[in-house]
């Protein structure tokens, strides 16, 4: 999972140049239920991220 | 325009009242990297944003930022709701109680009203991306910080919800920074 989770697949690396930010765009895999979704505050497996106590921005 | 649904986005439930924890939650109300703020820097740089994607994010994303002001807001209230003036006197609320009584006003934790000073609106659209994005990081570092703080779980469950939406907003506001880049690129090529 933690491994999973740091991998996004579809990320061009070449197109990547210095002195910008690149967030990988996301691409659908999963969804929860609509009940669940709206409990967590997401509706993607991968981008619900919960916080847990740990080294600061670690998420 | 807008139109508005009498619910909120997500309940605001507190097991036990808190006039010290709501001195404390006001800062998502009226403080730099509360919803307020983030509302009103997401519609405020929609106009000049060159593609119809970025537009429509920072009008979504900053309609939802209002109902989250709605949500926090809710929040404050039932932590101080009836509680007589001889209470609220000891605790951290007293200068709230003494300048508003129990009504909402956005100011952060230290009672520094809220101002536009916190939020920056660029016709430069990766500028203002990028500081939406770090606003959102801030969000979800506050949130975070206000979790770690509370023993109730009614509002750890409500701001919880909070901080996993300004993951959600990151990334589409990451999303829309790439698409910048592919619209910049498209230019550079074609003028
Ligand atoms: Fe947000």
């Amino acid at each position: 999972m933690e491994e999973e989770k740091q991998y996004v697949s579809g990320f061009e690396m070449d197109r990547v140049r210095l002195a910008h930010a690149y967030i990988p765009y996301q691409q659908y895999t999963d969804h929860y239920t609509p009940a669940r979704a709206l409990k967590q505050g997401t509706l993607y497996p991968e981008l619900y991220m919960p916080y847990q106590p740990g080294p600061r921005g670690y998420y | 325009m807008w139109e508005y649904k009498k619910i909120l986005e997500y309940p605001a439930n507190v097991r036990r009242q808190d006039p010290d924890y709501a001195s404390l939650v006001v800062t998502q109300f009226g403080g730099p990297d509360g919803e307020l703020a983030a509302s009103l820097r997401y519609i405020s740089q929609m106009y000049t944003m060159p593609i119809p994607e970025g537009k429509a994010t920072l009008n979504n994303i900053g309609t939802e930022e209002l109902a989250h002001f709605e949500i926090i807001g809710t929040l404050v209230y039932k932590l101080v709701e009836g509680i007589p003036a001889d209470v609220l006197k000891n605790t951290r609320f007293a200068p709230h109680y003494a300048q508003h009584g129990r009504a909402n006003y956005p100011a952060d934790a230290f009672g520094n009203a809220w101002t536009a000073s916190y939020i920056q609106s660029h016709e430069d659209p990766v500028a203002s991306i990028q500081e939406d994005l770090a606003a959102e990081q801030k969000a979800r570092a506050t949130y975070e910080y206000l979790i770690d703080m509370s023993d109730d779980p009614a509002i750890i469950d409500t701001l919880s919800f909070l901080r996993e939406r300004e993951v959600v907003h990151f990334q589409r506001f990451g999303e829309v920074l790439d698409l910048l880049y592919d619209y910049m690129d498209d230019y550079e090529e074609w003028g």
